[in-house]
């Protein structure tokens, strides 16, 4: 399985009532999309793992996807909504942050008539909290918000960016003269990242590869392999195609790239911007293997794993030489002599050796970090040295 | 959720009455009170020690006057050190109904008794209808763990911890303590604290817990631990700890201290001082008692072992970490986070359902331990400086 992640996609339930632009004239979308809709397709993409991005400009609408994300093993992320400007925006987002799911926040600027909006130094507040909470941005824009965009970018330098959509071209109606200038000064002068996604929408439904093809190329022109993002934007892809036909439109157009930049664009690039952390799919991971944060370098064993015993970790199949019992701790991946283990999304100890990828980590190859010669350091070296031969 | 609004502007989730003894000599009389009373909402709390005790008496004011607390009736034998007029005055300004009877003024233990019962139908003609909604933000929600395993760090603690970020997010008031077993956090817990200053006020009362668990020849990380798979001290804390979640630290408080406002808090539970009146907290209700007294609703309990305690005046949610334990224990347990072991759900999922389980016993429904009529209450000496003003940065 290739592994892929979508970058951008959403899910929504009518019945919740705040999602304003979408009415019974929006078609074929205009119904329910949950996570069992999109499961069958994401398994014949061979895409492991979404980011699922905000459809209502509510605290409620996050809310909801926070906990759909709890529920659904493949959502690896939620892009919220804030009130950015109101008082408490700050707070807000910093509480936000607390949640290890969340990962950025995106205003739904193309519905905001001032298209001053993201200058107002109301927003201050929000966007320095973004960036000390670091969390991402998702600029749902369109041609005529870059060049404020870009003063924006130089504001906050330190702000993690996307650009949704390659902020949507109007493929449709030849408008690529007056997009392409301002997204090429856009990538580069900033550090800005950039989905290649919803493009198909803005070409209409019977637009295909050569319609997108100049599109896409001058995307790549720009922002280079290293920071586009590959997302669907399903369900709204279905409203000129589907997931299928835009995954082998894009498969098609990176299919001339070396691999390490076609893994960036299908899913390196999402996980790093987003900080994803490693999380294996949980449709491939063994059940045993508890991953705990997604930061996490060990993986801890939920249930007893017998020597011998094959079983899937991080995607690959390995066996183990030794039983493991519950409560132990497997390396997620190699971790250096002397590099901190980490459980809970903290640091636990150092390693005292060179750990390999699935071995056991215990009293053997870790040591606290505690505070030496505190008084409790005596109590926890007398049990480290009684059990460490057994291990 | 209907609650109860209370003079100062809280709500309760529960209307109890509460029978306080002041004294051990009063408990008798007190409990037979109650007990002919034969309603699972007039609850016996109390006192024993002779002597008075300014932190007893800031705790049994903070209890006497939780939002879940209708009215009081205190029982006084007449010759003890508690400060019974100050606590009853204390009471009557919250606008509650409050009683105070004195056996040596009453004519002995039938006649008090016979008194007490009166009291408890006056006082509960003074008791009003839930008349208020209460809101997620307004919910105070605290957390311990006891009888715990080798589980407890890897299932019911992380889902605990989950839930706090979900009531945080959604700016309830979360309370976790246990800075005996943090000890090996201090760096972590200063890194999320809301400011410079607070961070160190934190790391000053990890290390005076240090230093008391010391002198108590308490020690933490036994070779049990390891044998669990256990590697440090701060890989073990890190599993209590992990309750917490991962929201930003708020604040400071110690026991009976109300949070101003929605956020995450550490309640700081060693007392200060040289240690003087024996272990920090004598048991897990010690610490639940103090929780309540901080403003909890409700408490989340977490437990590898077993335990079966509930408490008076806030619900307990017993949050069982073993699936062994479950399975044995079920009658007594709020939900099944050994699912986590046994491959059914992640500590998020397990999370969500506590999630919901908090809301709906805000919402009246009773927890285990409430329906099988656990009321624990447990109230010792201890002693506290007032916090410092770094402890509650303003926002």
């Amino acid at each position: 399985m290739a592994g892929y992640i979508d970058s951008h996609q959403h899910f929504w339930q009518l019945a919740r009532g705040d999602y304003g632009w979408l009415t019974e004239e929006s078609g074929s979308i205009y119904r329910d999309f949950q996570p069992g809709d999109l499961q069958p397709l994401l398994a014949e993409a061979g895409v492991a793992r979404t980011v699922v991005v905000q459809a209502a400009p509510t605290a409620a609408e996050t809310e909801y996807l926070l906990e759909l994300a709890a529920q659904t093993s493949f959502v690896a992320g939620v892009v919220g909504w804030v009130d950015m400007e109101a008082p408490g925006a700050a707070d807000a987002i910093a509480r936000l942050a607390g949640d290890p799911w969340l990962k950025g926040i995106r205003p739904m600027i193309q519905d905001i008539e001032d298209f001053e909006w993201m200058l107002k130094p109301e927003l201050d507040n929000a966007f320095r909290s973004l960036v000390e909470n670091h969390l991402c941005f998702d600029a749902l824009v369109k041609p005529p918000h870059l060049s404020n965009l870009l003063t924006l970018l130089k504001r906050y330098p330190d702000l993690k960016v996307v650009i949704d959509h390659g902020a949507k071209p109007d493929i449709a109606r030849s408008g690529f003269a007056a997009w392409a200038q301002p997204i090429a000064v856009l990538a580069g002068e900033t550090g800005a990242y950039c989905k290649l996604s919803g493009l198909l929408t803005e070409a209409g439904p019977n637009a295909g590869y050569d319609e997108l093809a100049p599109f896409m190329s001058h995307l790549l022109d720009c922002f280079g392999a290293e920071r586009l993002l590959w997302g669907s934007d399903w369900p709204v892809l279905n409203l000129a195609g589907n997931y299928q036909q835009w995954q082998g439109i894009t498969q098609q157009f990176i299919s001339s790239l070396c691999s390490e930049a076609q893994s960036d664009i299908m899913g390196g690039n999402c996980t790093r911007f987003y900080n994803l952390g490693k999380q294996a799919a949980s449709t491939d991971a063994d059940k045993r293997l508890l991953l705990l944060h997604p930061e996490d370098n060990i993986f801890v064993c939920c249930g007893r794993i017998a020597s011998g015993e094959q079983i899937i970790m991080e995607q690959q199949a390995i066996t183990l030489s030794k039983d493991m019992e519950v409560g132990h701790k497997l390396a997620r991946r190699a971790i250096a002599r002397g590099e901190k283990i980490i459980k809970y999304g903290a640091p636990i100890g150092s390693a005292k050796a060179d750990i390999p990828f699935a071995s056991h980590v215990h009293l053997h190859n870790i040591k606290s970090d505690y505070i030496p010669g505190h008084i409790r350091t005596g109590i926890v070296d007398n049990s480290a040295n009684s059990s460490g031969e057994q291990s | 959720m209907k609650a109860w609004l209370r003079h100062d502007g809280r709500k309760g989730i529960r209307n109890v009455i509460i029978v306080a003894y002041l004294v051990e000599c009063a408990h008798h009389v007190a409990r037979a009170i109650v007990t002919k009373a034969d309603s699972p909402d007039v609850q016996l709390i109390g006192f024993p020690g002779c002597y008075p005790n300014d932190y007893a008496m800031k705790i049994m004011q903070a209890v006497c006057t939780h939002p879940n607390v209708g009215g009081v009736l205190l029982l006084s034998l007449g010759c003890e050190g508690f400060n019974r007029e100050g606590l009853a005055n204390a009471i009557s300004a919250s606008d509650r109904p409050v009683k105070t009877l004195v056996i040596q003024q009453s004519g002995g233990t039938l006649s008090t008794i016979e008194k007490g019962i009166q009291a408890l139908a006056e006082i509960k003609n003074a008791l009003t209808p839930p008349q208020a909604q209460i809101a997620v933000n307004e919910l105070v929600v605290g957390t311990i763990c006891g009888g715990s395993d080798g589980t407890s760090g890897i299932s019911a603690n992380p889902a605990v911890g989950h839930c706090f970020d979900r009531l945080v997010q959604n700016n309830a008031t979360c309370i976790f303590e246990e800075t005996g077993e943090l000890i090996g956090c201090e760096q972590i817990m200063m890194e999320r604290a809301a400011t410079p200053a607070l961070a160190q006020e934190i790391e000053a009362s990890l290390n005076k817990a240090a230093e008391y668990y010391h002198i108590m020849g308490y020690g933490s990380f036994a070779p049990g631990n390891a044998e669990g798979g256990l590697t440090t001290q701060e890989e073990k804390s890190m599993g209590a700890y992990s309750k917490s979640g991962n929201s930003k630290i708020a604040g400071l408080i110690k026991p009976g201290d109300i949070p101003p406002a929605g956020g995450l808090y550490l309640l700081d539970v060693v007392p200060d001082g040289e240690p003087r009146f024996g272990f920090p907290n004598i048991s897990d209700n010690a610490e639940i008692v103090e929780l309540i007294a901080c403003g909890a609703h409700t408490i989340l309990f977490t437990t590898g072992r077993g335990s079966v305690v509930g408490s008076a005046i806030s619900p307990v949610i017993k949050i069982c970490a073993n699936p062994e334990t479950y399975r044995n224990l079920s009658e007594d347990m709020d939900v099944n986070a050994g699912r986590v072991l046994d491959g059914e759900a992640t500590p998020k999922e397990v999370g969500q359902e506590i999630y919901q389980q908090v809301l709906a016993v805000a919402d009246g429904a009773q927890s285990r331990s409430e329906a099988l009529g656990h009321q624990e209450f447990i109230l010792t000496y201890k002693q506290f400086e007032p916090i410092g003003p770094s402890c509650l940065p303003v926002r």
